[in-house]
């Protein structure tokens, strides 16, 4: 704690009219508040004060500008050591807010901004939730997607506000509501335009108002038959339990935990609640699962804001327009991606045809949310409206960023930067979505070569919130600042990394699935290998990610990195045969895999004449196909592919679907240690051969950072 | 004073009504060809003074489609846009504002132009059933209700075309197509002329879109929101068109007698055009070489029983204010509402009698050579979406004259109402 923020507290109270004192959340220097030591400090303060004053009622207001309280500082939760020093850190913020639930004034917390975590809980434990009606206000309980539980009695009070029903599900998913929605469920009592939420609960703080609290009586019994009934509940607890556990495929402890705390405690006194949900945050809290989620989380955060080039890359507002030069499945994703951030976009390319299949890829996502009504109609019409398609190269003089989508093939996007780079202003950020070719190879054929770098983004673009950011050895620094400030409007998250073959998450994924079609060769069975890493958390097994990739576009990649990296990298003969027979994968029909819904069949037809070797176990399958993938992230790191360790483990997890559960690869590895992986690799080698002899600096891979 | 020039034109396909345009609204239509004017010229929306639009059918979530359509297109908020309503001169009307507007001075770059979608004007309930449901709304107690529902006629409830109603006009009760009816017979115009005339104008847009001519002038249309589908090409022209399936078609207007019929009055028609007006001044400190200049334009007042001869009145005042003579005039594009009406305008301006008894002068105006009028087939074939027609015969004429390598031309149309509507622009060589 600095100087500063001892001296100036997160919060004060300040008088209003009426006899209503405020609360007013204030965290010195920072955009957000959050609750941490000096918080919890803070209030405890303020609650003595309020106590002597005793005035006629409480407000809780942000003077935050769309924020109200972000949650629980990350760092803190992060630090708890043992479940004892968890499960105490919990009682201590739970003894507050009861304190101030039983204040015997009018509570009323005016909610403008988000409202997260233990922030909501927060809220939760005043008489009234005014809520500002307006686009920044979100409220939301994230706390299990940290693996966590909500520890200040949010497991307790939100069902008991909103009913079981609606509660359960809020604090299992972590799923966070809109002002409207959260009217709807009865967990804001009242909303108010932004300007007016003070005002009103001041009006109910002074008793002039007094909102109605009601559900609907079909609610309300549901509830009752549902949280209060003994077959009820058995029946909710059954229903729920089977629903978690196919959601979490059983490798996350925090749902079934949350799921026992609100059942239990609905519907019971206060402390005894407070007591059981104190000690499950205290043994979720130190879980590894709970340790490797809170990492991903502030990493993601880093990579946000770290400093690549010396300085802060904040992200990009300054971008109006941008041009996608390219509509297949990856440039039509992107202009969507653009769109949606509110950027204008021209997406070009030869064909009317082309254009349309762009359009409807760009769409598709869009349309999706309107079905489920999660979207109005009239904002996809919105974000669709800012994409403008053509088969000239107009309207490209305006643009401050092009995104080069054409197919994978050097000269073609050469040809296609050398058609633009004459047209566009001479600041204008070249971007190109290269999987494979290196960005200097690219730099190489044009004379706009500083102002070129590689955005790599991955497919289905609407959904993967990775981008690998490329820096050419010619790239200027406020081209690369400029590229991570653009994903980052995107909302996505910018991974630097040098410009070796592959990059990153493609030279990692490779080797990996490239070691699936070798086991399919040595005839292991395709139902073994893919179920065996979707048993290891994996959200599809490599396999079906080979049919879905499409094994002509696997095959581009691996060749690029034979061309690299020799032997070790030779794609499996398997995958030529397939590509001969016409098994591209899902687009085709067939490939690994027949067929293109849910239900797949293991394609027996095109792989005929195989060894049948029975199904090895799963631990088995897992070695073979991940222990590749370390060795080959070790060299990552020495080569400076990546700048940290941290950056393989949240490569892996937000760009090649590692599980963060488990943290990430080089997290996973660590786990398991030096001298196993080690053990691991020299007996792959005996067997398979040498594409699994230990890299020599493997070791840096387990040296404390 | 300032010269107003034209820098681009765009429009969408012609697509009937109730075809692939169905379900794209006027406002998107419009969003497409101004953001493709922009986009295409390279011009920073920013640039834009001001954006006017014709349209006739006043969507009710739009009503001033020019400003809603301005602001889909990316125009920022600060640039004004306006809606103009002259009928079927109303796509006209905006581009002779624009031009009007920087020539006073008062603009120096306007987007203009029209949209329609005929398919999306709405069937309407007749005024009593406002009456009706209002006070349904006040009936709150279950007596005023059901004293209400005993009050419902079913009669006042039945839906009418809107687009019915409008072509009809109020003054002098006749549906347009009556009106070309009356000019059939005060000029002695028979069916085949008539059937000879729609013939050619398919024919000719036939071949325009076959030789893809039309292709400088169209913006593909994607379809929202699936995008299912794209539109390059003008729906309507008929390539099978033949004399004696056009013999077949009964009036429509007068069952008996009538002469005029589905085959030889315009098709009804979803689309948009849009050009670019700016003042040659500022056309050529932006680097840009105009596609034609505003030479000058007229609109004049008829009989609404005789409106079809609305180009056959404006178009020599419009020449006259041009300062130049009909027979330099290389291109007309007189709308084809009806066959009977293009061809009565012919026979009009050709007469020295109608030029003494309506016109005031002492002989004729000249003889209309067919070869240099609508030489890309007309509203018979491509359709009529009545307030972006005038911007869609703009726009086609520029193309023509850009192909020709200049010269001056004419856009002209006929007037719902009574009313005549002519622009004269020319192309240098």
């Amino acid at each position: 704690m600095t100087d500063l923020e001892a001296r100036i507290p997160p919060l004060r109270i300040e008088p209003r009219e009426e006899d209503v004192l405020a609360i007013v959340l204030d965290r010195p220097d920072a955009k957000v508040n959050l609750i941490d030591e000096a918080w919890l400090h803070a209030m405890t303060a303020a609650l003595d004060e309020i106590e002597r004053a005793r005035p006629a009622g409480i407000v809780l207001v942000s003077a935050k500008p769309g924020n109200f309280i972000a949650g629980a500082d990350v760092s803190l939760i992060a630090s708890l050591e043992t479940p004892a020093d968890a499960e105490r850190r919990a009682r201590q913020g739970q003894e507050l807010l009861s304190r101030l639930e039983d204040l015997p004034v009018r509570k009323v917390a005016a909610i403008r901004g988000a409202c997260l975590g233990g922030g909501l809980e927060t809220a939760l434990a005043f008489d009234w939730i005014v809520v500002a009606d307006d686009d920044r206000t979100v409220l939301g309980l994230p706390e299990v997607r940290l693996g966590i539980l909500p520890g200040f009695g949010g497991t307790w009070r939100l069902p008991k506000r909103t009913g079981i029903l609606a509660g359960l599900p809020l604090v299992l998913t972590g799923r966070t509501l809109r002002p409207r929605q959260a009217e709807k469920l009865g967990l804001a009592d009242r909303l108010a335009s932004p300007e007016l939420v003070e005002r009103v609960a001041i009006a109910i703080a002074a008793g002039r108002e007094k909102p109605k609290r009601r559900r609907p009586v079909r609610a309300r019994m549901l509830d009752f038959l549902a949280g209060r009934t003994p077959p009820g509940r058995a029946l909710l607890r059954n229903f729920t339990e089977k629903n978690v556990a196919k959601e979490t495929g059983g490798h996350y402890p925090a749902p079934p935990r949350i799921l026992e705390r609100v059942l239990d405690g609905y519907g019971t006194p206060r402390g005894a609640a407070m007591a059981r949900e104190a000690a499950a945050f205290g043994q979720l809290a130190v879980t590894p699962e709970a340790k490797n989620l809170l990492f991903l989380f502030t990493g993601n955060e880093e990579l946000a804001r770290h400093p690549w080039t010396g300085r802060p890359a904040p992200a990009d507002a300054t971008t109006v327009r941008a041009a996608v030069l390219g509509a297949g499945t990856m440039g039509g994703g992107i202009a969507g991606s653009l769109a949606g951030a509110g950027i204008q976009v021209r997406l070009r390319d030869v064909a009317v045809e082309s254009l349309r299949v762009g359009l409807a890829g760009a769409a598709g996502p869009l349309n999706r949310r309107v079905q489920k009504r999660r979207m109005k109609p009239r904002d996809r019409d919105a974000v669709m409206e800012r994409i403008s398609p053509a088969t000239d190269l107009t309207g490209l003089t305006n643009v401050d960023v092009v995104i080069e989508a054409v197919p994978e093939i050097l000269e073609l996007k050469q040809k296609v930067f050398r058609e633009v780079e004459g047209i566009v202003r001479d600041d204008t950020i070249l971007a190109t979505n290269t999987s494979s070719i290196p960005i200097d190879a690219i730099a190489h054929g044009i004379e706009a070569k500083e102002r070129l770098v590689g955005l790599h983004f991955f497919n289905p673009v609407h959904r993967m919130p990775l981008v690998e950011v490329i820096p050419g050895a010619r790239t200027r620094d406020g081209v690369l600042e400029g590229a991570v400030g653009l994903v980052r409007r995107l909302k996505k998250s910018p991974l630097v990394v040098a410009d070796r073959p592959g990059f990153l998450v493609n030279r990692l994924l490779l080797p990996y699935l490239n070691e699936a079609a070798l086991a399919v060769q040595d005839g292991w069975p395709i139902p073994a290998v893919d179920g065996a890493l979707l048993r290891f958390g994996m959200p599809m097994g490599p396999l079906r990610v080979l049919d879905e990739v499409g094994l002509d576009v696997a095959a581009k990649v691996s060749h690029v990195l034979e061309d690299a990296f020799g032997t070790r990298a030779r794609p499996a003969p398997l995958m030529q045969r397939l590509l001969e027979a016409g098994a591209l994968g899902t687009k085709a029909g067939r490939g690994f895999w027949v067929g293109t819904g849910r239900e797949r069949t293991a394609n027996t037809q095109d792989l005929g004449g195989l060894p049948a070797a029975p199904a090895p176990p799963d631990e088995e399958i897992v070695e073979r196909l991940l222990s590749g993938m370390i060795n080959e992230a070790a060299r990552c790191l020495a080569e400076g592919v990546v700048r940290e360790r941290d950056h393989l483990d949240l490569g892996t997890v937000l760009g090649a679907g590692f599980p963060p559960f488990r943290g990430g690869l080089a997290r996973w590895a660590l786990s398991l240690g030096e001298d196993e992986v080690r053990r691991r690799l020299d007996a792959l080698a005996a067997r398979y051969g040498e594409r699994f002899a230990p890299f020599e600096g493997l070791g840096e891979l387990f040296r404390n950072s | 004073m300032p010269t107003p020039v034209i820098l681009g034109a765009v429009r969408t396909p012609m697509v009937r009504a109730d075809d692939a345009f169905r379900k794209i609204p006027a406002k998107e239509l419009a969003r497409r060809v101004i953001r493709e004017l922009l986009d295409g010229s390279g011009i920073a929306p920013a640039e834009v003074d001001e954006v006017i639009l014709g349209n006739a059918g006043t969507p009710a979530d739009a009503p001033n489609i020019g400003r809603v359509a301005a602001l889909m297109a990316g125009v920022p908020e600060s640039t004004p846009g306006l809606t103009v309503h002259r009928n079927c001169a109303s796509g006209l009307e905006a581009i002779e504002l624009a031009a009007d507007k920087v020539a006073a001075g008062s603009a120096r770059l306007v987007v203009a132009g029209g949209t329609e979608s005929m398919s999306r004007i709405p069937m309407q309930l007749p005024p009593e059933a406002n009456h009706w449901f209002m006070r349904w709304a006040k009936a709150k107690t279950l007596p005023a209700r059901l004293a209400a529902l005993r009050a419902l006629k079913p009669r006042e409830m039945m839906p009418r075309s809107a687009i019915v109603e409008g072509l009809t006009d109020p003054v002098c009760g006749l549906n347009m197509g009556r009106t070309a009816e009356n000019l059939a017979r005060e000029f002695g115009i028979s069916r085949e002329e008539q059937d000879r005339f729609a013939l050619e104008s398919h024919r000719r847009a036939c071949a325009a879109r076959e030789s893809g001519r039309f292709g400088d002038e169209i913006a593909p249309v994607y379809v929202p929101p699936a995008y299912e589908r794209v539109v390059t090409e003008d729906v309507g022209p008929r390539e099978n068109q033949t004399m004696e399936a056009l013999a077949k078609l009964r009036p429509v207007f007068e069952r008996r007698d009538g002469t005029v019929t589905a085959g030889n009055s315009c098709q009804i028609t979803d689309g948009a055009a849009a050009v670019l007006v700016a003042s040659e001044e500022w056309a050529i400190s932006h680097g840009f070489r105009p596609l034609a200049r505003v030479r000058g334009h007229a609109t004049v007042g008829l009989s609404p029983a005789r409106m079809g001869l609305g180009p056959a009145m404006s178009i020599p005042v419009a020449l006259d204010r041009a300062g130049v003579s009909f027979s330099e005039v290389s291109v007309f594009e007189i709308n084809e509402a009806f066959a009977a009406q293009v061809l009565a305008c012919g026979i009009a301006l050709a007469s020295d009698h109608f030029a003494r008894e309506e016109l005031g002068r002492s002989s004729c105006v000249g003889e209309l050579d067919p070869e240099r009028v609508n030489p890309n087939g007309g509203a018979i074939a491509l359709g009529h979406p009545i307030g972006a027609t005038g911007a869609r015969l703009v726009v086609t004429l520029l193309a023509e004259l850009v192909r020709r390598g200049g010269g001056l031309g004419v856009a002209t149309l006929c007037v719902g109402g009574g009313q005549g509507s002519a622009l004269v622009l020319e192309r240098n060589a």
